[in-house]
């Protein structure tokens, strides 16, 4: 196949596809492999994601259910007091103290560390207060001194006793105002809606954040009382802030305004001056999580749900906490990661063991692409081995079937074409070792890249010592690099390096245990498939160059002697009409001439000419020469020159353009044509020549010295030359473009068309049909 | 191609054909090649003279051979490749190692004859155009013609255009040359030329299927043929003494 063919017809497009599938089949396996696992670990991720996030919820209603219960726990001291107090205080309340409150708030504030006071007042303005005063209690009743308001404090011990006694200024100070009293009277007879729950406060004179819990009743004597009960808040966000909800999860109780009223509080805690229990909300940008999982809540009501924020996924638990008198809401949150880092462990797991799968099926893929292009490649190599062989046999074939194969006389010239070809030599040769024993002659050398044969060339001992002696001891030689091996350095200077040959392999030809010639391969590049056509042409050879050194044995020297008598060269210069006058003289000097009409007759050999027909046709060449050498001298051409079986008449040579000279070759032509013609057409022969004029440069010297031989060449010879060659007929004149423009208007001319020449563009030809 | 590991190693499975047909029989269509069989096998080198009285059934049997008709049954094969295998892309392929010289000139005039000449093996070939110009005209000059004709084919004259015939179906050293008549009008010289150019393919290692309607154009090159056949309805038949 030539290698510019752009499809290979002998490509067969399944094996192609083959190829590609034997390569891609792999890789799409592998690529199939890694979706399957990305597919797989895509559904676990999310099946066990699921699952984390359904045991998170539960794990977060379970710990609401316990924060509920604990909170409910935490404020009942003040429904539950509440209730007693209304069946234990319904005597009316004067000025003296009143003994039950202040031992139930002693034993409540003893055994409810959450509690932080008690009060009991009236619509008299009575007001009592029993609290904490370090590890003893402080007893505090609000009365009326001298037209001024005075707290006044009795210190007593766990069992009532007093121990000492205080008091503060309470200027205006009325009870009745107070948000818990109000709010207890105006939910009188509620029920079990008549608790009041004041918002949450700050205690500022016990550094804590409270919330008061008040309920109305009717003394005996009709008038209104209240008894309240003060929890601190600060246990239960101490509370919420110890649970453990998760890893890190948090807990927290807002109301509906997304003020805090327990838990974080985003690091206030009440103790700051700035501290102000009104302001205690929910901050978007240090918690949003449980922003919006109020958000959540109040659209949504209670329940589980999912919040990403700060890159993470939370999981976050809402509900109402409906025993308070306003709705707070219990609010937890825990990141996901908490839950579901087994899942985040397993996903990782999972992902180096899909690497690892996928790693091991690339290698799997990697190892049968590599196994495929082995496989492939020993194909192609059995291939290649098994068109060698058809080859080689196909050599043989071409070998055996040669006539007279055998015979030292006749020429085989596919031999050495065969040894080229198989070994793909740059040259193969057959040496004859001749009768002397001191040379090595070229029966033939076959160059393949120029397709010639030759012969001829010899090699002797004295020039190639070691050669020679491997040639005798039979043993054959490899050489890479003949230029530096010194039994081949000779050989491959005179012979090898016409072609440029360093490799050498030279295989002596054997006849029993004599040496008769060589076989010689330059440049070899099969050195693998050469044993076989090598043995072959070997013992072909030997069998031709043995019966040639037979046939030399029983000749005697009877060649005929070669006789040497010198005779002078003749340095004709083959002018029927010599150039212009002078010549000799250097009237035409040496130089580039560029206008000047040329004009080449062209005549065709004779094949096969029988010595009658050759005598006539010499008579008729004889009159032919005289007739032209007339018209020459009748037009005034500048010269007519024999070269062989062709004419080349010159119209003139000047250096300036001479149209004269053109018109003259031109009409020498026809004139020339008639003669031919008719004196062809006499003795009953086919026109046999061809015109060619053209007009253009050509370099004009006198070549050589004693004698000087004058000579014209160039570009207008060679042009002419070639329109005599291929004019279209046998007997017509072909022009050149150049030489028509100048005789157009003198003669007529047929157009033959436009051609192409590589050196000359696009150009046209003419017939010359004859003078105007 | 049949199982060669089985065949005996003779010359049919040393050397590899260029052309065989192997029984092959033609649909018939009524488009004048007689749905026969037909047997041929050209080796590279074999030339095959082929006298057929009805150039348009030597140009259906030309067709045959570049697979261009469909058969009923048999091979045909051209460089071990059977045609009715290969698809489109590679029939066009194998064509184009094939020089063919059509009865009807099979011209273009609508381009230049340069552009004739030089279509085939810019098609199917990567040969830069600057080195297939300077063959073409080298072939041109070796057939008589001054360079590479740039006229349209119908331009030149009958001589000229049979020169631009020879040098397109030698351009680019095809392997098989179908030549239907490629001598008709030539005078002796180009006649020389183109059989010149014909033994050097030939050495090359082409094989050569020349149609004639007589054996006129051939005469002189009949002893170096290697079959002389005749085309007649009934097939393909040896004439006396090849």
């Amino acid at each position: 196949m030539s290698a510019a063919e752009i499809v290979d017809p002998t490509r067969s497009p399944a094996s192609s596809r083959q190829k590609v599938l034997q390569f891609l089949g792999p890789i799409i396996g592998v690529l199939l492999v890694i979706a399957a696992i990305i597919t797989i670990s895509l559904h676990n991720y999310r099946t066990t994601r699921q699952g984390a996030i359904s045991l998170s919820s539960d794990l977060l209603r379970s710990q609401q259910k316990y924060v509920t219960e604990e909170v409910r726990n935490y404020l009942s001291p003040a429904s539950d007091s509440a209730a007693i107090a209304q069946d234990m205080f319904r005597e009316p309340l004067t000025d003296a103290s009143p003994d039950a409150f202040m031992l139930y708030g002693r034993s409540m504030l003893a055994h409810m560390p959450q509690v932080d006071s008690f009060y009991l007042a009236s619509d008299q303005k009575q007001f009592w207060m029993v609290t904490r005063h370090g590890k003893d209690y402080e007893q505090t009743h609000f009365q009326i001194e001298n037209g001024h308001g005075v707290y006044r404090h009795t210190y007593v011990d766990q069992s009532g006793k007093p121990i000492g006694t205080g008091f503060d200024p309470a200027e205006g100070y009325d009870v009745t105002v107070r948000p818990w009293f109000r709010g207890a009277i105006k939910r009188i007879g509620r029920g079990e809606g008549a608790l009041y729950w004041t918002d949450p406060y700050a205690y500022l004179a016990a550094r804590e954040f409270t919330i008061t819990a008040s309920m109305a009743f009717q003394t005996s004597d009709g008038h209104q009382a209240v008894f309240a009960t003060n929890i601190a808040l600060n246990r239960l966000t101490s509370f919420l802030s110890n649970l453990q909800v998760g890893r890190s999860g948090k807990a927290v109780i807002v109301d509906m305004h997304s003020q805090i009223i327990a838990g974080q509080t985003a690091g206030d805690d009440g103790t700051q001056p700035t501290f102000d229990p009104a302001n205690m909300h929910l901050d978007p940008k240090t918690q949003p999580v449980f922003i919006r999982a109020l958000n959540t809540f109040k659209v949504k009501g209670p329940g589980p749900g999912l919040v990403a924020a700060r890159g993470k996924n939370y999981v976050t638990i809402a509900t109402a906490l409906p025993f308070v008198h306003r709705r707070w809401v219990l609010l937890l949150n825990a990141p996901e990661n908490d839950f579901s880092d087994f899942a985040i462990t397993a996903r990782r797991q999972n992902m180096w063991f899909s690497a690892l799968v996928v790693g091991l099926a690339s290698l799997l893929a990697l190892g049968l692409i590599i196994q495929g292009r082995r496989i492939e490649r020993l194909r192609r190599r059995i291939e290649i081995g098994r068109e060698q062989m058809r080859a080689e046999n196909a050599s043989l074939y071409e070998i055996a079937s040669t006539p007279d194969l055998f015979e030292a006389s006749h020429d085989v010239p596919i031999l050495t074409e065969a040894l080229a070809a198989r070994t793909n030599s740059r040259r193969a040769s057959l040496w004859r070792l001749l009768p002397d024993g001191e040379r090595l002659l070229c029966e033939d050398a076959f160059d393949p890249v120029r397709d010639v044969h030759s012969t001829g060339i010899e090699i002797t001992k004295r020039e190639n010592a070691l050669l020679f002696e491997a040639l005798f001891e039979g043993h054959s030689l490899s050489i890479d690099d003949a230029r530096q091996d010194e039994r081949s350095q000779n050989f491959q200077r005179i012979i090898m390096r016409s072609v440029e040959a360093t490799s050498l392999v030279f295989h002596p030809v054997m006849r029993g245990h004599q040496a008769v010639g060589a076989i010689v391969l330059e440049n070899p590049s099969r050195a693998d498939a050469m044993e076989h056509i090598v043995a072959i042409v070997s013992s072909v050879v030997a069998l031709r160059f043995s019966q040639a050194l037979d046939q030399s044995d029983h000749q005697t020297d009877a060649r005929p002697g070669v006789t040497h008598q010198l005779q002078d060269t003749r340095y004709d210069e083959g002018f029927l009409l010599p150039p212009a006058s002078g010549v000799q003289d250097e009237a035409v000097p040496s130089g580039i001439y560029p206008q000047v009409p040329v004009m080449v007759i062209s005549f065709a050999d004779p094949y096969a000419m029988d010595r009658h027909s050759a005598e006539r046709a010499m008579k008729v060449v004889s009159s032919l020469s005289e007739d032209i050498q007339r018209i020459s001298r009748e037009t005034g051409l500048f010269s007519v020159q024999v070269v062989s079986n062709r004419l080349v008449l010159v119209g003139g040579c000047s250096q300036e353009p001479d149209l004269n000279a053109v018109l003259r070759l031109a009409d020498a032509a026809v004139s020339i044509r008639e003669a031919c013609l008719s004196l062809l057409a006499s003795v009953d022969i086919d026109p046999v020549f061809r015109v060619g004029i053209d007009v253009g440069p050509v370099m004009a010297a006198m070549l050589g010295r004693d004698p000087a031989v004058f000579n014209l060449w160039g570009e207008a010879i060679n042009v002419a030359e070639l329109l005599a060659a291929s004019a279209p007929d046998a007997g017509t004149i072909q022009v050149s473009e150049q030489a028509y423009l100048q005789l157009r208007e003198h003669f007529l001319f047929r157009a033959r068309g436009m051609f192409y020449l590589p050196n000359s563009g696009v150009t046209r030809s003419f017939i010359l049909a004859g003078r105007r | 191609m049949a199982d060669e590991s089985k065949a005996p190693v003779t010359e049919l499975t040393i050397l590899d054909p260029v052309l065989e047909l192997v029984d092959a029989r033609p649909r018939f269509d009524g488009s004048g090649l007689a749905s026969v069989r037909y047997n041929l096998r050209l080796n590279p080198g074999d030339c095959a003279l082929i006298e057929c009285r009805d150039m348009q059934q030597a140009s259906l049997f030309a067709d045959m051979c570049v697979g261009l008709v469909d058969l009923e049954d048999g091979l045909a094969r051209c460089m071990g490749l059977e045609w009715s295998d290969l698809d489109e892309r590679r029939a066009a392929a194998l064509r184009g190692r094939i020089g063919r010289m059509v009865a009807n000139g099979g011209w273009i005039d609508l381009y230049g004859t340069h552009m004739n000449i030089l279509w085939p093996q810019l098609y199917h070939t990567r040969v830069p155009e600057e080195h297939l110009m300077q063959r073409a005209v080298q072939l041109g000059m070796q057939f008589g013609l001054p360079g590479l004709p740039v006229v349209s084919p119908g331009k030149l004259s009958p001589l000229d255009r049979c020169r631009a015939d020879c040098v397109r179906a030698f351009l680019g050293e095809p392997s098989l040359l179908l030549l239907e008549n490629p001598m008709g009008d030539a005078n002796p010289p180009l006649l020389n030329a183109f059989l010149s150019a014909l033994t050097d393919a030939r050495d090359r290692g082409c094989a050569v299927v020349w149609l004639a309607p007589d054996d006129t154009s051939w005469r002189a090159y009949e002893t170096d043929a290697s079959i002389r056949l005749r085309l007649y309805d009934d097939g393909l038949f040896s004439m006396r003494g090849s």
